[in-house]
């Protein structure tokens, strides 16, 4: 069968369907009236509509209203169950709420308030430090801890590079202690980096420990001489 | 054969919407009552769809009783209440093409059908199919050819001649019902229609 003759018997067999176009009912009509065998196709279905109409069609002698008396019967029973259940479940829950109030304990109310103001006072301190929201403060501290990682790992490095036979802990018994170096840090510069600032004092020495605002590396250890640069294009970001 | 036309307008389409919504609202308000007015007027309708699907009416009583009270407890779950009919059809069709796979094998249509001499059948059949065929055993006979020839049909191809081409509804319904396009409810009926008119060619001869 022709795309073109499925096409046309579909339309034939949806002639009494009621939802067929103007122009599709006028296309069917032509067919019918130029082309016999469209004509049978039609009678074809007509038939078959009028025997699927008889088919297995409830019995007129079918008692409708017993019918529906016994669902609606079934209907109430189930509504009666479930009110009933619902009844029960909230006797369950008011029983439940009876058996288990008790008295409150005895509380220390002005241990509680200076509890309860020492908390809401760190919480405002917290939240007044200057120029920085708690939700910018909480960004901060998250962005800080993820990516001031790399430039800390950086300094790191170079440390080692320079201080490497120390590095890994103190000087143990026996071994002299080194000098201390400090490594900073700084704001990165215009084009983007950052520069490494070391700074060796003696083991015994009093030094003053750079603001925590950058990121610090302390060394312990002699040096090893070797220079080293350190640089790598940064985020601003990545310093606050 | 006059062509199908609409049997209800628009009007008449909302009023029977406001009425199932109306009743389902009633329902859920706790008026139990409300929902006798929704059996009523669909029982017919969900009997005779689960009769065609399962050939046994007593099957089609006890699943369409089923269906009334599982819409009866989801009645909270329906979205659109001026849907009900709908939505209790597509129950309907679920719940008879669950019992018809949940059916021991001997007592599949075609092989209860089978079991059952003629004559029986016969006693079964409308006086208007007995009349066309002009003889009850010969009536008995398109009808189990029918039977058999539905039966052979797709699951889908099968639910769409049964609720557009003999039940009648509108394709929008089907398509409701059966969860999928107007356009391949069509095409369902469509291909359902030229297996049969193939199947029963010599039961459809003048």
């Amino acid at each position: 069968m022709t795309d073109e003759s499925e096409q046309l018997e579909r339309l034939l067999s949806e002639l009494h369907d009621g939802h067929l176009a103007d122009e599709q009912l006028a296309d069917a009509r032509r067919a019918i009236a130029e082309d016999p065998d469209a004509a049978a196709t039609v009678r074809g279905y007509e038939r078959l509509d009028g025997v699927l109409q008889d088919w297995q069609v409830v019995s007129p002698g079918m008692d409708w209203e017993a019918f529906a008396r016994q669902v609606s019967s079934r209907v109430a029973d189930e509504a009666e169950e479930r009110d009933a259940d619902e009844s029960a479940k909230l006797a369950a829950v008011d029983r439940l709420i009876g058996d288990s109030v008790e008295p409150l304990p005895a509380v220390d109310w002005d241990v509680l308030k200076s509890r309860i103001s020492r908390a809401v006072h760190e919480e405002a301190a917290e939240a007044a430090r200057p120029s920085i929201k708690p939700s910018q403060s909480w960004r901060r501290v998250v962005g800080w801890t993820g990516r001031v990682a790399v430039p800390l790992a950086a300094a790191a490095a170079v440390v080692f590079l320079v201080w490497g036979p120390w590095m890994g802990g103190p000087p143990g018994p026996g071994v002299s202690a080194g000098p201390i170096v400090m490594v900073s840090l700084e704001m990165p510069d215009s084009v983007g980096q950052i520069s490494v600032t070391f700074a060796e004092e003696p083991a015994d020495g009093d030094y003053d420990v750079p603001p925590l605002v950058m990121g610090t590396a302390i060394a312990v250890g002699p040096s090893t001489g070797n220079n080293t640069t350190f640089e790598e294009p940064m985020d601003e970001a990545y310093f606050y | 054969m006059s062509e199908r036309v609409a049997t209800t307008s628009r009007t008449d389409d909302d009023a029977e919407r406001r009425f199932d919504a109306e009743a389902v609202a009633a329902t859920l308000a706790g008026r139990t009552a409300a929902f006798d007015d929704l059996i009523e007027k669909y029982q017919r309708r969900a009997v005779s769809v689960a009769y065609r699907l399962l050939s046994d009416i007593e099957d089609a009583k006890d699943v369409c009783q089923d269906a009334f009270l599982k819409a009866f407890r989801s009645l909270t779950s329906l979205q659109e209440p001026e849907r009900f009919g709908a939505w209790l059809m597509r129950i309907v069709t679920n719940l008879s093409l669950n019992f018809r796979r949940g059916r021991r094998p001997h007592l599949s249509l075609t092989t209860a059908d089978g079991e059952r001499g003629l004559e029986d059948r016969a006693a079964d059949l409308s006086p208007r199919a007995i009349h066309k065929a002009g003889d009850p055993v010969q009536a008995a006979e398109t009808q189990q050819a029918v039977t058999a020839a539905i039966e052979s049909l797709p699951e889908q191809q099968r639910l769409a001649l049964v609720l557009f081409a003999i039940e009648r509804l509108p394709q929008k319904e089907v398509a409701e019902i059966l969860g999928c396009s107007i356009e391949m409810v069509k095409w369902n009926v469509f291909q359902a229609r030229k297996k049969l008119k193939e199947q029963l060619s010599e039961h459809l001869e003048a």
